[in-house]
């Protein structure tokens, strides 16, 4: 989030709709150290990281289209 | 995090739990867990604030919180109206009898239109709020180019005004009806 400079308020929404659509996948992890709370960790599904790929090849393709212009 | 700044961002955190429909609890264990790990209390704070953000959000989109709530005011609005109107139509019978059978005519469609909509939903706001409309398009325009309204008319200037708050009162039914069926298409896809 610090490194995005996304908010709390817009993260949150977009995670647990890539969730819904089953793009992403959460699993709780046993806390570090173990006095504090476990953290819900998320990771991008086959179908996630399929959908990333297409889309950064897209990305690139319109920017290499850009540079070439 | 003073006791305090720590205080607000856990009640903001319960906030945003509470808010929470019951299929998204993970999520806000999630976020609680997640406003635990972080040491800068204004950060926490910020996060908090986001969660509860998010989680307002989540409670207008996907319990439909938006929707019950237009409802609501819209049915009020309406029952307000038509309660105006039907006490006008009193007021007015005794003394000025065709104002007095306007004002009926107006609680009587209100009335019809609230029981219409509340009986079949908004698809059935949706139509008569856009009769409503078309009448009052209909009826602006024939006062505007003086087709009906002249001279002769008692009180001419009040009935002009009444065609033109009849302008805006079903414009604004007829966009609260199309955003309610939407919602509802919307719903219904989902």
């Amino acid at each position: 989030m610090g490194e995005t400079g996304l908010k709390s308020g817009t993260l949150y929404p977009l995670l647990m709709r890539l969730a819904d659509q089953g793009i992403l996948e959460a699993e709780w992890r046993a806390p570090q150290p173990p006095a504090r709370l476990p953290r819900h960790v998320y990771r991008l599904t086959g179908e996630g990281r399929a959908i990333a790929h297409a889309m950064l090849a897209a990305t690139s393709a319109t920017k290499r289209r850009e540079a070439s212009a | 995090m003073s006791l305090s700044q720590s205080r607000v961002a856990e009640l903001l955190i319960q906030a945003s739990s509470g808010l929470l429909p019951e299929n998204r609890k993970a999520w806000a264990a999630a976020m609680q867990a997640e406003a635990e790990a972080i040491s800068d209390p204004a950060d926490a704070i910020g996060f908090a604030w986001g969660c509860a953000v998010a989680a307002i959000k989540e409670r207008m989109f996907t319990m439909k919180f938006a929707q019950t709530a237009t409802k609501v005011v819209l049915f009020a609005w309406l029952g307000f109206m038509a309660a105006g109107t039907l006490y006008a139509s009193t007021k007015f019978w005794g003394i000025h009898e065709p104002m007095g059978v306007v004002y009926a005519v107006i609680t009587t469609t209100l009335w019809a239109n609230i029981f219409w909509g509340l009986y079949r939903g908004p698809a059935a706001l949706v139509q008569a709020s856009s009769s409503m409309f078309f009448t009052s398009i209909v009826t602006f325009t024939l006062f505007r180019n003086e087709i009906v309204g002249g001279s002769e008319w008692t009180n001419l200037d009040f009935y002009r005004q009444m065609v033109n708050d009849f302008v805006i009162v079903s414009t604004i039914f007829l966009g609260v009806s199309l955003f309610l069926a939407r919602r509802q298409r919307v719903a219904s896809e989902a």
